[in-house]
């Protein structure tokens, strides 16, 4: 399968590192972080706390939050919206509550 | 617009307290109609934050927060549904001198009452609950402190009551009552309720509905406002609660933290506008985070507002209305969501026995003068 | 001091208002929820990119050059990344963000927030691998990229043209566009409309002709019935549509893709407005609910004007002149703008017969009972019928007895398509769209507790809270 690709002519930021998931990956400065990991063939960044079901990009403006993943420090960032930058520590939410109270 | 509809009770309000009296009544063979003003679990039924606190009651309505929770966990298999019901223990916080004060001086009455509460240092909260900051200076923890869901009991509620044959007709504008004959009379904009019986369950509405019979009840008007977070992962749990009642806090099933603590936003019944006052909402998010910096990073999702009636003692109205031999009001329970269940089988008692089995005298609605 | 205009969005419209003032010597203060400004049109790369000349990427830069520089003019403020999450009698903003949170007092508010893609639920839009049409478009213009494998656009409206073009351009490997209105549909009302935007025209022929060559095939009629993969897309089902506006499963076939576009309309982004108490009009032409506008853009509510696309979809050539007409409105009552309000009124009949063209009738639907309708809170067409109660359905019952529209989103993804489903939605309808509180997009609690602006704490005590009223 064709990958997620630059589209030529455009020159990306400097590559940086950061981890998915314990997994070092490599980024653009600048670039969301939705658009990284999808360089990267990663196309289900998490799975829902209900069903468990997979999701990823989809509207990429910063509304559906189906982006989101959990930065070390930060919190919730939409991945759509948040700049990779060297040595970030992102995860899939685990927003799965204890089942039992 | 001239029908006619007759039922042996007709409930006006169909909040808590009013679909609780309405299940009870129908339990019991009775013929129900609950006529609302605007869509049934709706109010503060619906829009209050879910806490089933027994530390943050008044000492006289310890007993009947007890006996409620007995209701409570009978609820599921009686209406239907899962109203994620969690009884997980609570801790009412201090933060200042005065406060720890408070909550030592509180602790003996909430004993006497029949409160299982508990003193706790610092050193002991802290090492139990590492989420909690060093803002809190001491803490009382109950075990028997609950929370359930508002907005998963009023399907469950409104269905059952469907099934047992409960009319109910919302949107109905009451223009007059006439309690005056044998039978009650109730003139509505969806034409004429007739009953044997009439219950005043309208929340903060209900001065206003017993107005209208020329009785006065007083009722003052509380704007109560709820934030709640994204859901995060599963940290806080247990309920927090305020020596003050200035935050209540709880993280539910979903994962999302209810924050509230009946900071007050702005609002009037006539038009049904309740809305959030900006200032006081920013301050009651810097008290929750004061007490548990962890819900910094988490997102706001939304916040509202709710309405609660209040009574002068903050005692709620159960009983007969003075004057009337066929006319009862259940109301202004500060903490009606976790009182409403029970509430609802005393006034279900009162009617179909005439006595219930809990005393009911110190909630009398002629209790400041009805002249 | 002299109070602010307070510009929400900093996309074409919140710009080009922007831009007016300052010309003006308006003080102007700019609050925009992205990190970077142009809004979705002129959505930028990141600082650290470049794209050279020969950049395959499809996009318009000469407007972008004339309206980016507003932003750092002395008169203007300006707070990217930044939500103005509340607002409040009179005309006051609260605004929070990573960057700082305070509070701001306007001479007048313009909403320019912008549209969304319109929430269009089928069997598995969920799948990753399912993108919108906005959504590929940022792809390729915020981030430089264009997604993997095998492509097939979908849907309605011409946002389907300039999706496929723009990945076409870029190399991408689009194998199939779908088109739910007939081309001979679109085609003759669009004749009616040549005269007035001929240049709009010649774009999209010109975007038409680059995806013929592009070796992409072009279907009309037809619309997406399913997407499906295991753990992420693989392929989709795609059907002509059928005389009640769903797929014709009939004559379904399959089509391998990796990729699934998928736009069938934008939605005015109206949160703010119904947050501030607007009073909203339907207009099917427009996008559906916007806000009740006077010819010079002002909403129900005095001194606050809504513009762009997020009062009424128009695209960027509307955007632009109405931000423009506004500021003119604020400056002195439109009193200069004869000229370009003549402008305006072509541009608006246009916007019109573009929209008309695509109108369909009934409107599209794909969703089934198994249809995730609400993604944050996982529910399906069923859960929602299976929570419908005695009595007529409405949203907030719905809301209520199901958290439709209670998560992160705020129902931005799920209550216009529940309204259309349940039947909430048409000419006679009140406004099916419950209330919107504050925060008018999730912020976090930390930068919300920083504005340093607010008064006193008014703390509630528990047993004796002062009376308010006796009611």
């Amino acid at each position: 399968m064709r990958s997620a690709q630059p589209i030529g002519g455009i020159v990306p930021g400097a590559t940086v590192g950061f981890t998915f998931n314990g997994t070092a990956m490599e980024g653009f400065e600048g670039e969301g972080l939705a658009a990284a990991l999808m360089r990267a063939g990663i196309r289900a960044t998490r799975s829902t706390a209900g069903r468990g079901e997979p999701r990823g990009y989809y509207c990429g403006m910063g509304v559906c939050w189906e982006c989101a993943v959990e930065v070390e420090g930060i919190g919730t960032v939409r991945g759509c919206m948040f700049p990779v930058r060297e040595g970030l520590v992102v995860r899939s939410p685990s927003v799965r509550p204890k089942e039992d109270l | 617009m001239s029908s006619q509809q007759s039922s042996d009770v007709v409930i006006v309000g169909g909040g808590v307290m009013g679909l609780f009296t309405a299940l009870n009544l129908a339990e019991h063979g009775r013929s129900v109609a609950v006529i609302d003003s605007g869509r049934v679990w709706s109010e503060a039924s619906a829009v209050n934050a879910g806490s089933l606190a027994a530390q943050n009651k008044l000492p006289p309505l310890v007993p009947y927060t007890l006996a409620a929770f007995d209701v409570w966990k009978a609820l599921p298999e009686r209406i239907g549904c899962d109203v994620d019901y969690h009884q997980t223990g609570g801790y009412k916080i201090a933060t200042t001198p005065e406060e720890v004060t408070r909550l030592r001086a509180g602790l003996e009455a909430q004993r006497r009452a029949g409160l299982p509460v508990r003193f706790m240092e610092p050193d002991e909260i802290h090492a139990e609950t590492p989420w909690l900051s060093d803002a809190v200076l001491a803490a009382t923890w109950c075990p028997l402190d609950s929370f359930a869901s508002p907005i998963r009991v009023g399907p469950g509620l409104h269905g059952t009551l469907a099934r047992l044959g409960v009319a109910i007709a919302e949107n109905t504008q009451i223009r007059s009552i006439d309690a005056s004959a044998a039978a009650v009379r109730l003139e509505t904009d969806a034409g004429e309720f007739r009953a044997s019986q009439l219950v005043i369950a309208a929340g903060a509405w209900s001065g206003q509905v017993a107005a209208m019979l020329g009785s006065r009840v007083p009722v003052s008007l509380d704007v109560n406002m709820v934030s709640v977070t994204e859901p995060a992962p599963f940290v806080i749990g247990k309920i927090v609660t305020h020596a003050r009642g200035i935050l209540t806090l709880k993280q539910v099933s979903n994962g999302t933290c209810l924050i509230g603590g009946g900071w007050q936003g702005t609002g009037s019944l006539d038009d049904r506008r309740k809305d959030i006052d900006l200032d006081q909402i920013v301050h009651n998010l810097i008290l929750a985070n004061r007490v548990i910096p962890g819900l910094g990073p988490l997102h706001i999702v939304r916040s509202w507002a709710g309405y609660e009636g209040v009574s002068p003692d903050s005692l709620p109205y159960l009983g007969r209305l003075p004057g009337f031999d066929n006319v009862y009001m259940a109301a202004c329970a500060r903490g009606g969501f976790t009182l409403g269940p029970l509430f609802g089988q005393l006034l279900g008692e009162l009617i179909v026995n005439g006595r219930t089995s809990m005393p009911i005298e110190a909630f009398h609605p002629g209790r400041f003068g009805n002249a | 001091m002299v109070k602010p205009v307070v510009i929400i969005g900093a996309g074409p419209a919140g710009l080009a208002c922007a831009r007016r003032l300052v010309g003006s010597r308006v003080p102007v203060v700019v609050i925009d929820d992205n990190l970077q400004a142009g809004g979705q049109y002129f959505r930028q790369l990141p600082p650290s990119y470049a794209a050279g000349p020969d950049s395959r990427l499809l996009r318009e830069t000469e407007r972008l050059d004339m309206l980016f520089p507003v932003l750092r003019d002395p008169l203007v403020t300006y707070r990217p990344a930044t939500t103005a999450w509340a607002v409040h009698d009179p005309l006051t903003i609260d605004y929070a963000g990573p960057n700082g949170a305070g509070r701001v007092e306007a001479a007048a508010i313009v909403v320019a927030t912008g549209a969304q893609d319109a929430p269009f639920p089928f069997p598995g839009w969920t799948l990753p691998g399912v993108i919108s049409a906005g959504g590929c478009l940022n792809l390729a213009k915020g981030h430089g990229l264009t997604p993997p494998g095998r492509i097939v656009v979908a849907g309605n409206g011409p946002l389907v043209l300039v999706a496929a073009a723009t990945l076409a351009a870029a190399g991408a490997q689009v194998t199939h566009v779908i088109e739910a209105q007939p081309t001979w549909r679109v085609g003759a009302a669009m004749a009616r409309g040549a005269l007035l935007s001929p240049s709009l025209l010649v774009k999209g022929i010109g975007y038409r002709a680059r995806l013929m060559k592009s070796g992409a095939r072009f279907l009309s009629g037809a619309m997406v019935s399913r997407a499906i993969g295991d753990g992420a897309l693989e392929a989709i089902e795609i059907a002509p549509v059928g005389g009640d506006g769903r797929p014709d499963l009939r004559s379904a076939s399959r089509i391998e893709a990796a990729t699934l576009v998928s736009g069938y309309g934008l939605l005015p982004g109206t949160e703010f407005v119904r947050m501030a108490g607007c009073r909203m009009v339907r207009d099917p032409l427009m996008g559906g609910w916007v806000p009740q506008r006077t010819s010079r853009f002002e909403t129900s509510i005095a001194n606050l004007y809504a513009v762009g696309d997020g009062a009424g979809i128009g695209g960027v050539e509307v955007a632009i002149v109405e931000g423009h007409l506004a500021a003119g409105a604020i400056i002195d009552g439109g009193a200069s703008d004869a000229q370009a309000r003549r402008r305006y009124a072509r541009l608006d009949r246009f916007r019109r017969v573009l929209s008309g063209a695509y109108v369909t009738t009934p409107r599209l639907s794909a969703a089934t009972d198994e249809t995730v309708i609400c993604r944050c809170e996982e529910l399906r067409l069923a859960d929602l019928k299976e929570a419908v109660l005695p009595g007529d359905p409405d949203l907030y019952r719905l809301k209520s007895a199901t958290r439709l529209g209670m998560g992160r989103c705020q129902g931005r993804n799920c209550l216009t398509s529940a309204a259309h489903l349940f039947g909430l939605d048409h000419e006679d309808a009140a406004m099916p769209l419950p209330r919107m509180r504050p925060p008018a997009r999730p912020v976090r609690l930390r930068d919300l507790i920083e504005n340093k602006s607010i008064g006193p704490a008014r703390e509630p005590d528990e047993a004796n809270t002062p009376m308010k009223q006796e009611t």
